[in-house]
């Protein structure tokens, strides 16, 4: 091989080299551009899937906790998870069947049945004055709080199809939400844990 | 030197509070605070250390001083 082939490449060779960098140089970028995207933010989605008192008071207090230190929490309530968001229990314009779980689903997070210590709802009062004495915010504090730290709070829409839930007896300022937008909260966040 | 000394404009007793009260009531009242502010949080809670050490690392906020004790003082500065 001559030196000469090596040292002067011609001038319609170094354009093409040339026009190829640019080409791959622009694909990294938008590739760069999509990875950003998906990036986990300083996030934190939740999904609350059981109604019992401990689980839901671990979700909120992990939630409050998460908002305090500045991240975006979105709590989904699913299944029974959702009586944590409601306020009261309406009977009218429901069926048989829609009336019997409106009766079993508790009015609010304060009257939640407990896994392990219910005793007829006995159980639930005990560990919320136990909660008090020692310093420990109850349930209703902590979604109070929660409220208070912007913690996104969101009810299933299916459950709430299911159990017959009306969204006249969800908290007011509660928003539905579908699981495709919980995925997508999700998919974005740091920490994203199921209770 | 202790904390108070050090000057710190609004003070936060968290005394008697357990997790995850005393960090949500200090993430609560540093919202209100412009960058710089210094805030004095008093707490008892067993978990008051570690979780304010914690909370520091994913805020950004400065942890200037800790002084153990009965019930511990902390000295946080808002990024």
């Amino acid at each position: 091989m001559s030196a000469a082939t090596v040292s002067a490449p011609s001038a319609p060779d170094v354009q093409s080299r040339l026009a190829a960098l640019e080409a791959e140089v622009t694909a990294l970028r938008a590739e760069l551009g999509r990875t950003a995207e998906r990036l986990p933010e300083h996030r934190m989605a939740l999904c609350v899937v059981s109604g019992e008192f401990e689980k839901v008071t671990t979700a909120l207090m992990l939630a409050t906790m998460a908002a305090a230190a500045e991240m975006q929490v979105t709590v989904f309530f699913a299944f029974w998870g959702v009586q944590a968001v409601t306020s009261r229990r309406r009977f009218r314009g429901k069926s048989a069947v829609e009336r019997a779980l409106t009766l079993v689903r508790k009015p609010d997070v304060a009257a939640l049945s407990s896994q392990r210590f219910n005793l007829a709802g006995i159980g639930p009062k005990v560990f919320t004055r136990l909660m008090r004495g020692k310093g420990i915010a109850t349930p209703a504090e902590l979604l109070v709080t929660a409220r208070d730290l912007g913690v996104d709070l969101r009810a299933c829409t299916t459950s709430m199809e299911v159990l017959g839930l009306a969204p006249d007896e969800l908290l007011p300022g509660v928003a539905t939400c579908g699981a495709a937008q919980f995925l997508d909260v999700a998919g974005r966040s740091s920490v994203s844990l199921m209770l | 030197m202790s904390t108070a000394e050090q000057g710190a404009a609004t003070t936060l007793d968290c005394t008697g509070l357990r997790c995850p009260m005393p960090i949500v009531k200090l993430g609560l009242a540093i919202r209100q605070l412009p960058s710089g502010a210094r805030i004095e949080v008093r707490a008892d809670d067993p978990a008051f250390e570690p979780d304010l050490r914690a909370w520091a690392r994913q805020t950004g906020h400065l942890l200037l001083a800790f002084e153990p004790g009965t019930v511990p003082r902390a000295l946080v500065q808002k990024s």
